[in-house]
C-alpha cells in the first residue's frame, strides 16, 4: 500500500456517502412517485408521450414524461446511431464541435418540441424547485429538455432544475464535464436494468448503430448507480462508461424487463441506516483506497477482474481537490494584479522619459526588460487558462462565464500584447497578426467583440476627455506599424521588383485609412506621436516619399496625410480641442 | 447493567451488550504507550471534575426531571465545592417544537451577543421553543439571584438536566458565560441524554470564546433524543415524546411494532451525516451543492465535549463536533437482525444515565478519540486493540471509521492552515513595515500618503501598491478560508491577529480608498462603502469590535478617507433642501469623530497636514457647516 507523503492531505472518496444522502433524502423519492401514477393514467390517452407537470407544494414544480409503452419499443427499434441535431449546437465545445442524438432519443422528442417551447418558456418564469424526470426514454426526454431549459435560461432566474432519471440510456455525443450544468442532472442507474447500456458496444444494440458510433456516447452529470448491496455516486464520465460497459455484460434478461426503481430505492434506504461491513484486515491504511474499495464492491465493480486503476482515480481525485481550492485562487488573482502593476509602472516610466511603452520596451531603454518579460509570462500562463477553461464550456454557458472578466481580460492584451509584438519584430519576424498571434488573443479580442456595442456619442465625447489615459486599444496596431515600417523599406529599395513596390504601396494606404479610423475614434493612445516612437519614425520616412501622391487616394487617406503634415496630431487628446 | 423499561418487563433482557473484555496489549511503540496512558486517565482528571461530583450531577438530573412545577432544583452536596442547578424536563410537545420542520429561530443577539460568527457575520440558530422556555425561567428572576449567592459563597456553579431539562442547562451555562467578569470562576455545564440544541454556528462560536469545555454531554449508545433533533417535527415525534410522558395515555406503550419512528429519526440522522461526511470528505461532485436547493436538512449540531456510554461499561469521549455527529449515526446503526431490539433500546436507554453512569465511572475504561481520529483503524482487528475494542463494541463499521478519519482529518488541515497564515505573519510584517516608512515619507512632503498614492506620481507609490496587493492576496487567503470554514474555530479570537489585522486596516484601507477613487469606480460602481470596500477589511473590523464588545460600525476609521471622498462629491450650495440637510449632520458627525479618532491615536495625523485632500475640502465648508468646538480643534490640529 502506497505511504501518503507528509505534504498531502489525505483524501477520502465520497462515493458512498453522497449516494447514501440522496437515498435518505425524500428528493428522489418525489420525482419516482409520480412517474408510475402517469403511466397509469396512459392507455386512456392516444398521444405517445404523456407529461405532466405537478405542483406538489408552492414553490415546488414536478414535470414528469412517460411514453407509452409501444412508442417506447417503437423509438427503441429505429437504433442508437447519433443523429447531428443543430438544435442543440449551443452545447457545443471546442472538444466536441457538432452536437448530435440518439436517434430513438430524437424521435420522441422532435414532435414535441414546439410544445416543450410553450413549457419552457412558463417554466422559466417560475421560481423555486423544478424536478424534470422520467424513465428511460422518458428520462431521456427529461435530459433533453432540461438541457433546453438551461440553454435558455439567465444569471439571474430563481428556477432551481434538477433533472432525475431512473435506467435511461445514453443520449449524445456531448460532455458536460466542465460546466457548470452538470451539476443538474442525476440518473439512476440498477445493475438489473438492461436500457441505460443498450446502445454500447457490448450491449444488445439495434443492428444500425455502429461500433464507432457507440462508443461517442458521453455520460454527463451524476450517475447514482445502485445494486442489491448499496448504491455510489460517480461524476467521473470514464468511469460511468466503465461500469455500464462491465454492466451490459452481465445484465440478464430481455427489454420487455421494466425495473422497479421504487423497489430499490426502499431497499436502498433501509441499507441506508443498517450497519455496513466491518473490514478485516491490515492493508486498510490508506483511507482512500479504503473507501473506493468498498464503494465499487457495493456496486458490483472488482477492481481486479475489471481492470480499474484505483491510483489514477486517487490522482483525478486529488487534482480535482486542488482545482476548487477558492482560497489558493483569491492568492492568485492578487498576484495577477502585481503583474499588472509592474506593466503600469513601466508605461509609467515611458511616460516619464516622453517616450512611448512599445518603443521603450522594443529598445530595452530601461534595463527592467528582463524582468517585465517574467511579469508578461505569469499573466500569459493565468489567461491561456482561463480561455481555455471558457472554450471547454458549452458555448452559451461560456459566455456567460466570460462576461466577469472579459474586461480585465481586455485590459491585459491591450497592455502585454503590444510588447509581444516588441519581441517578436525586434527578432526579425514578419506578418505577426497571420504568423504568429497567440490563439488566446484572438478569443479574447473575439470576445471583446462580441460583447461590445457601439459607443454612443455621449461615450465618445467622454473617450475624447480621457484618451490620453487609456491604452491603444486594437491590441495589434504596433504590429500595423511594424508592417508599415517594412511596406516602406521595400518601396524605397531601388531593388525592389515593380510588384512589390505596387503591393507596398497599396499596403501603406490601408495602413494610413486604418490609422486615421483609429484617430476618429479615439482609439489609439497619444503616446503614439511621441518623438521618436516607431510610429513617428515610419512617418519620417514616409512623408519624405509621399511629398507628391501620384497615384488617387481615398478620402480618408488623404484626411490622414493631412492631420500628420499639418501636425494637428500635436494636440491630439487634448481636451481643448474643438 | 441494570436495564429499566417502564411499563413494559417483557423487553427488559437485552443480549445485545458484550462483556467487560479488558485488553492491556502491551505495545511496541512509544508513541502508543503515551497514548495508552493517555487512554488510562480517569474522566474526571481530563475533564477536571470529579466522578464524585459527575455522579451526583446525574443523579440530580434525573430528579429534576419530575421536580413538578419548579424549573430548577438546587443541590449544594455537603463537602463538595460545587452548586449543583439542575433543570426540570417537560414532554409537551410545544416545548420541543414550535413550528416544523425543524422549529428554530435566530438566536436573541442581546442576551447572547457572542453566539454568531464574527467575520462572516451569520447570528446561531437555536431551538425556538428551548429559547424561549429558558428566557420565561429567566424571567422569574430566582435563576440569576440564586447563582450570584451562590458565586459570592466562592462555589463552581455546575448547570445539569436530563433529557431536555438538559437544553436548559445549557443555554444557563452560556447565558452566565456570556455575563461572566473577567475574575469569575466560570460556570460548568454536565447534561445526560440532552437533545441539540443549537446549529453549526453555535457551536462555533461556543468552541471560539473557548467555552467548548465548560460543557459535557453523557449519551447512551442507543439513546433516540440526543438524536430526536436531526428528524423534522412528524407523528413518530410525538409518539416519541408521549412514550415518555408520564401524563400520556401512551406513557411506556411500545410505540409501533414496525420500529416506524427509529427508522424515521435515523433517516434524518443519516441524510445529516452523510451530508456533512461528504463536506468532511472534500466531496467535488458539484450535484451537493444543487442539492442544497432541494434537500431540506436539520440545522441542529452537536458541540462540547460528548461521552459515549457504550453500555458495557465502557466511555468514549470525543470533543471533534463533526466526529461527534458522526458517532451519533453511526452508533446507532441497525443490524437487521436485532433491529426491534435496537429500537427498544434506543427509548429505555433515555432513562438509565444514573445507573449507566455509577458503573462505568467505577471501572474507568476510557477511551479519548481526539487523540488518534486520524488515525483510527479501519479494519476490526489492527491498531491499538484498546481502541478497537471500544470501537467495535460501538458497532462502527468502517465506513463509520472513515467518517471518523475525515472529521480528525479536517480539524488537522484547519491546524496546518493555520500553521501556513503563521509562516505568513513576518511577511505581513515586512510590508507593514515598508507602507509605514511610505506614510512617514508623506508626513514630510505636507502631502499625506493618501494623497500621495492616489496621485500615483513616484516609484515609492508604485511600491506601495505592490506592497498594498502582496497583503491583500495574503488577507484574501484568510478570509477565503474563513468562508469555508478551513481555520479553526478559534482563528478569530486570537489577540494576535485581531492587532495584526487592526494594524493592516488602518494603515492600508487608506490605499484601497484612494485607488478606487484615482479609479473613478464610485461613478459606474457605487460607494467605496456600499460597494467597494473588500471583505479583508470588514472582517478585521468586526474582529475588533467583537473582542472590544463594541456595536457594529464603531471602529470604522479606517474608513475616513471614503467619508471625505462622498462628502466632497456633493455639491455644496446646490438647493436641494433634505441633501444639504444629511450633508451637514455627516460633516459634523465626521468632525467629532475625526477628533476621537486622532485622540485614540488611530487614525494619523497625516489626514490634517496642509496638502491633504481633506484640509483642502475642510477649509472650503462654509461656516455653517462647521459647529464649535470641533472646527477650532481641527484648526489646531491642522496647525499644530
Amino acid at each position: 500500500m502506497k505511504r501518503r507523503r507528509m505534504n498531502q492531505v489525505p483524501l477520502f472518496s465520497s462515493a458512498g456517502e453522497l449516494a447514501n444522502m440522496l437515498v435518505t433524502s425524500n428528493l428522489i423519492e418525489a420525482a419516482w412517485a409520480k412517474i408510475p401514477e402517469l403511466q397509469r393514467g396512459q392507455s386512456a390517452l392516444p398521444s405517445s408521450v404523456q407529461t405532466m407537470v405537478d405542483h406538489p407544494t408552492p414553490k415546488c414544480t414536478i414535470v414528469v414524461f412517460a411514453p407509452s409503452p409501444d412508442s417506447t419499443q417503437d423509438a427503441l427499434s429505429q437504433g442508437g446511431d447519433l443523429v447531428p441535431y443543430p438544435k442543440f449546437d449551443f452545447l457545443c465545445t471546442k472538444g466536441c464541435p457538432s452536437v448530435s442524438i440518439n436517434r430513438a432519443a430524437l424521435t420522441l422528442f422532435t414532435p414535441l418540441y414546439d410544445h416543450l417551447s410553450g413549457l419552457k418558456d412558463e417554466l422559466n418564469k417560475r421560481e423555486g424547485q423544478l424536478i424534470i424526470t422520467g424513465q428511460s426514454l422518458g428520462g431521456s426526454i427529461a435530459s433533453l429538455f432540461t438541457l433546453f431549459l438551461l440553454s435558455s435560461m439567465d444569471k439571474e432566474s430563481k428556477c432551481r432544475p434538477i433533472c432525475i432519471t431512473f435506467g435511461s440510456p445514453l443520449i449524445g455525443n456531448f460532455g458536460l464535464q466542465h460546466s457548470h450544468w452538470n451539476s443538474f442532472f442525476l440518473h439512476l442507474v440498477s445493475d438489473k436494468d438492461p436500457l441505460p447500456t443498450l446502445f454500447l458496444p457490448s450491449g444488445r444494440s439495434a443492428p444500425t448503430s455502429s461500433h464507432s458510433q457507440a462508443t461517442a456516447y458521453k455520460p454527463f452529470g451524476t450517475y447514482l448507480l445502485c445494486s442489491e448491496l448499496g448504491c455510489a455516486c460517480f461524476d467521473d464520465p470514464d468511469f460511468i462508461f466503465k461500469f455500464l460497459t462491465v454492466a451490459s455484460s452481465e445484465v440478464a434478461g430481455g427489454l420487455q424487463v421494466v425495473v422497479d426503481y421504487g423497489e430499490i430505492l426502499r431497499n436502498l434506504k433501509y441499507r441506508a441506516i443498517c450497519k455496513g461491513p466491518r473490514l478485516v484486515g491490515e492493508r486498510l491504511t490508506d483511507p482512500f483506497s479504503a473507501g473506493i474499495v468498498m464503494e465499487l464492491k457495493t456496486i458490483g465493480i472488482d477492481p481486479a477482474k475489471h481492470n480499474i486503476d484505483i491510483g489514477r482515480m486517487e490522482k483525478d481525485a486529488r487534482d480535482l481537490t486542488w482545482k476548487t481550492n477558492k482560497a489558493s485562487e483569491a492568492k492568485k488573482l492578487n498576484d495577477r494584479k502585481i503583474n499588472m502593476v509592474w506593466l503600469e509602472w513601466y508605461r509609467k516610466k515611458a511616460e516619464d522619459v516622453k517616450k512611448d511603452y512599445y518603443d521603450c520596451f522594443r529598445n530595452e531603454r530601461f534595463n527592467i526588460e528582463a524582468k517585465i518579460q517574467w511579469h508578461m509570462e505569469d499573466l500569459t500562463t493565468y489567461w491561456e487558462d482561463m480561455v481555455a477553461e471558457a472554450e471547454r464550456k458549452p458555448q452559451k454557458e461560456g459566455a456567460s462565464f466570460r462576461t466577469g472578466w472579459l474586461q480585465a481580460g481586455t485590459t491585459y492584451r491591450r497592455m502585454v500584447e503590444p510588447l509581444d509584438i516588441a519581441v517578436f519584430y525586434k527578432d526579425g519576424g514578419r506578418d505577426y497578426i497571420n504568423s504568429e498571434r497567440s490563439q488566446h488573443y484572438k478569443l479574447l479580442e473575439q470576445w471583446y467583440e462580441e460583447a461590445a456595442k457601439p459607443p454612443t456619442s455621449e461615450e465618445l465625447d467622454s473617450k475624447k476627455q480621457k484618451v490620453s489615459v487609456l491604452l491603444t486599444e486594437d491590441s495589434c496596431f504596433w504590429a500595423h506599424v511594424e508592417e508599415a515600417i517594412l511596406s516602406c523599406k521595400s518601396l524605397t529599395n531601388a531593388n525592389s521588383t515593380p510588384e512589390l513596390r505596387e503591393s507596398s504601396w497599396n499596403n501603406l494606404v490601408k495602413f494610413g485609412e486604418y490609422v486615421m479610423e483609429q484617430i476618429e475614434n479615439y482609439a489609439v493612445s497619444p503616446e503614439i506621436f511621441l518623438k521618436d516612437s516607431c510610429f513617428m519614425t515610419w512617418w519620417g520616412e514616409y512623408k519624405v516619399y509621399i511629398a507628391s501622391p501620384s497615384n488617387p487616394c481615398s478620402l480618408r487617406f488623404i484626411q490622414f496625410i493631412d492631420f500628420m503634415k499639418t501636425g494637428r496630431y500635436g494636440v491630439y487628446g487634448r481636451s481643448e480641442v474643438p | 447493567m441494570v436495564v429499566w423499561l417502564p411499563g413494559n418487563p417483557q423487553t427488559s433482557h437485552c443480549s445485545l451488550p458484550l462483556p467487560h473484555p479488558r485488553n492491556y496489549k502491551t505495545s511496541s511503540s512509544t508513541r502508543e504507550k503515551e497514548r495508552e496512558r493517555k487512554m488510562g486517565e480517569t474522566v474526571g482528571n481530563r475533564i477536571s471534575l470529579s466522578e464524585e461530583i459527575i455522579n451526583r450531577a446525574a443523579s440530580q438530573a434525573m430528579r429534576a426531571h419530575n421536580s413538578g412545577g419548579r424549573p430548577f432544583i438546587l443541590d449544594k452536596p455537603r463537602g463538595l465545592s460545587v452548586a449543583i442547578f439542575a433543570f426540570a424536563g417537560s414532554w409537551l410537545p410545544d416545548d420541543w417544537f414550535t413550528h416544523p420542520p425543524f422549529g428554530e429561530t435566530k438566536m436573541d443577539t442581546s442576551t447572547f451577543p457572542s453566539l454568531r460568527s464574527v467575520g462572516n457575520d451569520e447570528v446561531a440558530v437555536v431551538n425556538a421553543s428551548f429559547l424561549r422556555r429558558f428566557k420565561a425561567i429567566l424571567d422569574q428572576l430566582s435563576l440569576e439571584k440564586e447563582v450570584r449567592k451562590v458565586v459570592a459563597d466562592n462555589k463552581q456553579v455546575l448547570f445539569t438536566g436530563h433529557s431536555w431539562g438538559a437544553a436548559m442547562a445549557i443555554l444557563a451555562t452560556l447565558y452566565f458565560l456570556e455575563k461572566g467578569g473577567p475574575n469569575q470562576n466560570p460556570p460548568r455545564c454536565i447534561t445526560f441524554g440532552s437533545p441539540l440544541v443549537g446549529d453549526r454556528i453555535f457551536g462555533h462560536a461556543v468552541r471560539r470564546e473557548k467555552w467548548s469545555d465548560r460543557f459535557i454531554h453523557f449519551v447512551m449508545r442507543f439513546d433516540i433524543i440526543p438524536r430526536i433533533m436531526l428528524c423534522p417535527a412528524s407523528i413518530e415525534h410525538q409518539q416519541i415524546l408521549n412514550y415518555f410522558n408520564p401524563r400520556s395515555e401512551f406513557y411506556g406503550k411500545l410505540i409501533d411494532p414496525h420500529l416506524a419512528f427509529y427508522l424515521k429519526v435515523m433517516r434524518s440522522a443519516a441524510s445529516v451525516a452523510t451530508h456533512d461526511a461528504c463536506n468532511l470528505m472534500g466531496c467535488t461532485n458539484p450535484l451537493l451543492e444543487n442539492l442544497r436547493n432541494f434537500v431540506d436538512l436539520s440545522p441542529y449540531r452537536p458541540f462540547g465535549t460528548f461521552i459515549f456510554c457504550t453500555g458495557n461499561g465502557k466511555l468514549v469521549v470525543v470533543k471533534n463536533p463533526d466526529a461527534a455527529l458522526q458517532m451519533l449515526f453511526y452508533t446507532a446503526q441497525l443490524s437487521q437482525e436485532e433491529a426491534a431490539e435496537i429500537a427498544q433500546r434506543s427509548l429505555y436507554e433515555h432513562l438509565v444515565y444514573d445507573n449507566e453512569l455509577q458503573e462505568s465511572l467505577g471501572m474507568q475504561n476510557v477511551v479519548y478519540l481526539d487523540d488518534s481520529l486520524e488515525e483510527l483503524p479501519l479494519s476490526s482487528d489492527s491498531g491499538p486493540a484498546i481502541v478497537n475494542t471500544v470501537l467495535n463494541d460501538l458497532g462502527l463499521s468502517t465506513e463509520a471509521r472513515l467518517c471518523l478519519r475525515a472529521a480528525g482529518g479536517l480539524e488537522n488541515r484547519r491546524l496546518r492552515n493555520q500553521a501556513k497564515i503563521d509562516d505568513n505573519k513576518q511577511k505581513i510584517k515586512e510590508e507593514l513595515s515598508k507602507l509605514r516608512g511610505y506614510q512617514e515619507k508623506g508626513e514630510t512632503l505636507e502631502l499625506g500618503y493618501y494623497d500621495a498614492f492616489k496621485s500615483q506620481e513616484e516609484k515609492a507609490d508604485f511600491d506601495a501598491n505592490v506592497s498594498r496587493l502582496v497583503l491583500a492576496g495574503i488577507w484574501d487567503e484568510v478570509i477565503e478560508m474563513l468562508r469555508r470554514s478551513e481555520l479553526p474555530d478559534e482563528f478569530e479570537n486570537r489577540e494576535e491577529l485581531i492587532e495584526l489585522g487592526t494594524l493592516y486596516r488602518r494603515l492600508v484601507e487608506p490605499l484601497d480608498i484612494a485607488n478606487y477613487y484615482r479609479n473613478l469606480k464610485n461613478e459606474d460602481t457605487g460607494t467605496y462603502m456600499t460597494r467597494g470596500r473588500p471583505k479583508r477589511y470588514r472582517y478585521a473590523q468586526r474582529w475588533l469590535e467583537h473582542a472590544e464588545k463594541k456595536p457594529s460600525g464603531w471602529r470604522s476609521e479606517s474608513c475616513f478617507w471614503a467619508e471625505v471622498e462622498e462628502l466632497c462629491s456633493i455639491k455644496t450650495g446646490c438647493n436641494n433642501g433634505p441633501l444639504q440637510d444629511t450633508k451637514k449632520q455627516k460633516i459634523q458627525q465626521l468632525q467629532k469623530r475625526l477628533i476621537e479618532w486622532i485622540q485614540d491615536g488611530c487614525l494619523g495625523k497625516d489626514v490634517v497636514l496642509e496638502g491633504s485632500t481633506f484640509v483642502k475640502w475642510w477649509k472650503t465648508l462654509p461656516s455653517e457647516y462647521r459647529s464649535e468646538p470641533e472646527s477650532s480643534m481641527i484648526a489646531n490640529l491642522i496647525h499644530g
